[in-house]
């Protein structure tokens, strides 16, 4: 089997007494949806964190695209072919949604050419090529006729949508999506599935998600997470199937 | 208000020619009067507005309010005395200095300073200033404390153009025009859109893969330059320089000038030292009083645009 894009090795962390992370190891394969559920504060946040790299883990080792990235900070992670998408929608809200998608078009053109982001003195609007990518992605993610709208004017879900054009137009080698779900609505909720759906194969995610519908109808592999530790990793059945999970998380009514 | 200052932003060229047609008319009204004290009015003016431009491109593309812009100002100005006193005072030799000199502090200090946030910016790059203060009233080979006259303004080339006002003027105008078309497609291009995009808000952009700490960097040297660029022609102005260009009011009075005019466009810096300049011409010569008459102008633009001032201090929170 080719190389896992992403592994985790063994990754501890705790605040204080409290141990957030123990002893996570989770790999996600090139190609599948990796889902990462569990219960309010099993340690899922924490574990994005370290993942991205705003959060240090005290012990372990994460691998990314066949490079030990444990030390590196999120600017460096991304550069390498990290895209992802918040919890809470980070989008520049004063830029037009084209203009959102046109900085990280900007931002990835970097690679050895890092020169993009320093230029003085063309205009940024005058670039066909960043626009076009803008464009492309924009419409990839059913945004095209909102292109000239302020990304803070945009509904929740669009924005959601306009996050994921922003990671698309950067052409990740990985897409870490933390609960993307999160405060949508029943039509949004299913438009956005649809939209990780079409995506699904295309590229490797590790969905963080609450909402097991979503999950189930994503997922390659479920890994979960309880009180910071991998309780199961395995296919949606058996994961499914699994009694630990069931008291722990989904619940009885929840039973899919 | 926005949309204005968005058709502007995309024509840096058009915003510059404008404001030195402006200046030019006034100043061919002034020399056709035969007035000396209004083109010597008009040259501070345009030297003024150059420093409030800077700082305009700082606070309202870069989201950096810094509280000590007035030491790149004197450090401009001391540049020009230091290297008078050494005997060159050609301007292709002591301007490229006083850019240079200015620059270096602003990105020495800024090193530092970038390494804070919001308020705490606010303060250190007010500290830096005062160092800077005193460290300048403590040269006592340069007037210390009380300054120190010029030998002579600046010359071209061995001509002496700047001996009357109106060809100090005419370069400051020329300067202020530069600093506008230059800062202006600084501030459209992508160096310009990564600055804005971080200052709106820099976790996404950050995980972009951008770092913008150089670009913020680069922001202050570029800023600070033009500001020294000021400093050396209010030193040509007054043919004296003293510590009082660095003091902390200099800088507050420059906050006061982009708040006035509006941070959204760089003309709002050249807006802001315009009314300021006036006010002061106009009330200093009723009372020594007459920055309360500037207050009063300020709470009353505060008012009026309250949003563009919130605007401005939510950037300064955040920046």
């Amino acid at each position: 089997m080719a190389d896992p894009i992403l592994r985790l090795e063994h990754l501890a962390k705790s605040y204080g007494a409290l141990n957030v992370t123990q002893d996570v190891c989770l790999d996600v394969r090139p190609g599948e949806v990796h889902a990462l559920i569990g219960p309010n504060g099993a340690g899922k946040t924490t574990l994005v964190g370290e993942i991205a790299g705003a959060v240090r883990p005290d012990a372990g080792r994460i691998v990314f695209a066949g490079r030990d990235v444990t030390h590196l900070g999120v600017a460096a992670r991304a550069r390498l072919g990290l895209g992802r998408v918040f919890q809470v929608s980070q989008v520049i809200g004063g830029f037009s949604a084209r203009e959102n998608v046109m900085l990280a078009a900007l931002a990835h053109q970097g690679g050895p050419a890092r020169g993009g982001a320093w230029r003085m003195w063309r205009p940024a609007r005058a670039d066909a090529a960043l626009a076009g990518a803008a464009e492309a992605a924009l419409a990839r993610v059913g945004l095209g006729a909102r292109a000239d709208v302020p990304a803070g004017a945009l509904a929740h879900g669009e924005r959601r949508a306009l996050e994921l054009a922003m990671a698309l137009v950067q052409a990740p080698k990985l897409l870490l999506l933390d609960e993307p779900m999160a405060g949508t609505g029943r039509a949004e909720g299913a438009r956005l599935t649809d939209l990780l759906l079409g995506l699904k194969g295309t590229l490797p995610m590790l969905l963080v998600e609450h909402d097991t519908r979503t999950v189930f109808a994503l997922a390659d592999r479920i890994t979960v997470l309880i009180g910071g530790a991998v309780a199961i990793t395995g296919a949606p059945e058996a994961v499914r199937a699994n009694a630990e999970v069931r008291r722990a998380y989904l619940g009885e009514e929840e039973a899919v | 208000m926005s949309a204005m200052a968005a058709r502007l932003n995309s024509k840096p060229g058009l915003a510059a020619l404008a404001v030195a047609l402006a200046f030019l008319v006034a100043l061919g009204l002034a020399y056709g009067l035969g007035s000396t004290y209004w083109m010597a009015t008009l040259a501070r003016m345009a030297a003024l507005a150059l420093s409030a431009v800077s700082l305009s491109f700082l606070v309202g593309q870069a989201g950096l309010v810094s509280f000590g812009h007035g030491a790149p100002v004197g450090i401009g100005a001391y540049a020009l005395l230091v290297a008078g006193e050494y005997g060159m005072s050609d301007l292709l030799v002591v301007l490229p200095l006083a850019f240079l000199a200015a620059a270096a502090f602003s990105a020495l200090t800024g090193a530092i300073a970038l390494r804070t946030r919001g308020v705490y910016f606010i303060m250190i790059t007010l500290a830096f200033a005062q160092m800077a203060y005193y460290v300048a009233a403590s040269l006592s080979a340069f007037g210390g404390d009380d300054g120190m006259a010029l030998a002579a303004r600046s010359t071209l080339l061995g001509a002496r153009v700047l001996r009357r006002d109106h060809g100090l003027a005419l370069l400051a105008i020329l300067l202020l025009g530069l600093a506008l078309f230059l800062l202006g497609r600084l501030a459209a291009s992508k160096f310009g859109l990564v600055l804005r995009a971080a200052k709106d808000n820099e976790q996404k952009v950050t995980a972009l893969g951008l770092s913008p700490y150089g670009h913020r960097l680069a922001a202050l040297a570029l800023a600070g330059g033009a500001a020294g660029l000021s400093g050396a022609l209010l030193a040509n102005q007054a043919e004296f320089v003293a510590p009082a260009y660095m003091n902390w009011h200099v800088s507050g009075l420059a906050i006061v000038m982009v708040a006035l005019g509006g941070a959204g466009h760089l003309v709002g810096g050249v807006i802001g030292a315009v009314v300021v300049t006036l006010l002061d011409e106009a009330l200093g010569h009723y009372t020594q009083y007459w920055k309360l008459g500037l207050g009063l102008v300020v709470v009353g633009a505060a008012l009026l645009r309250a949003g563009d001032l919130r605007r401005l201090l939510a950037g300064g929170a955040r920046g």
